[in-house]
């Protein structure tokens, strides 16, 4: 075998090795929100792809061991009135479909639910995406929080979510859908939706600055 | 009981990774014990690097907590 050879197993053992430490299991989820209003039903989706990277084995130091996650896409929103968005945030959604098909333990276990998950299924109550919206969708600033059991506190009489609900898909994730509708994005990058740069205990705008884009926007999109 | 400093900054230490993003524990407490919760960091820019430091105020100094690499 010439060293290109060698250099090449070498190469494989040592990707096979990786794999072995460093599972990774993907899926595809679609979140899709209805929302009842005085113009009849309106909806809105998004497809993500959650990533969960798996450390193990012996030479994975003890504290480094574990499931991390990663999500790519984009967050679901609804124009429920000319000019008035509902936005379910992506908060929580690497959690979301083991929450929605109500399956727990190994990853491994957790993937293979995923595999075979037909249809969609409503997202139990309590795990409803975070809802927000805004007084004005050209400054974040404005960003507010909307009550799930409550739209028409926002949004007025006759509106009511009707449902939340999440499939498994092949589908692409879906992008540039928020980044058109949010011109603001890009420019907003690494700063919190008040346009302090950190989290802060005494922000005069806690709610705005309790986010920022990756509510909205996150991963290779 | 009141807690020692000593005792109180490793609660904090374990605390920045149950704060901010990718939390292990999601609790939603600001107050640790005589400590409370003044400043993180949550950017793109932070958790795209893997980076999360979190400051408290204690009643001894003001003491920032950071994630170590995983």
């Amino acid at each position: 075998m010439n060293k290109l050879g060698i250099a090449f197993v070498l190469l494989a053992i040592a990707g096979f090795a990786i794999w072995l430490a460093y599972p990774i299991y993907s899926w595809r989820q679609k979140l899709t929100v209805e929302v009842e209003t005085p113009q009849g039903l309106k909806r809105g989706l998004s497809i993500v792809e959650i990533q969960k990277f798996k450390s193990e084995g012996f030479w994975v130091l003890p504290e480094a061991r574990g499931v991390s996650s990663k999500i790519i896409g984009e967050a679901a929103f609804v124009e429920v009135a000319p000019g008035k968005y509902l936005f379910a945030l992506l908060k929580g959604a690497d959690a979301l479909a083991q929450n929605t098909y109500g399956v727990s333990g190994s990853m491994d276990k957790i993937a293979a639910y995923m595999d075979k998950m037909p249809g969609a299924w409503a997202v139990p109550w309590d795990y409803t995406p975070m809802l927000v919206t805004f007084g004005n969708i050209n400054d974040p600033k404005t960003v507010q929080r909307v009550d799930p059991d409550n739209l028409a506190s926002t949004f007025g009489a006759g509106y009511r979510l009707k449902s939340v609900t999440l499939s498994i898909t092949d589908e692409p994730i879906t992008k540039g859908r928020v980044e058109k509708l949010l011109g603001w994005l890009n420019e907003s990058q690494n700063k919190q939706l008040d346009g302090d740069r950190y989290r802060r205990a005494d922000a005069k705008n806690k709610f705005a600055n309790s986010l920022n884009i990756s509510a909205f926007k996150i991963g290779d999109n | 009981m009141p807690v020692s400093q000593d005792l109180l900054f490793a609660i904090l230490a374990m605390d920045a990774y149950n704060q901010g993003y990718d939390r292990g524990l999601v609790h939603s407490e600001t107050q640790i014990g005589t400590a409370t919760f003044s400043v993180d960091d949550v950017s793109q820019e932070a958790q795209s690097a893997g980076f999360y430091a979190v400051a408290y105020n204690t009643p001894y100094v003001k003491v920032i907590a950071y994630r170590g690499t995983g």
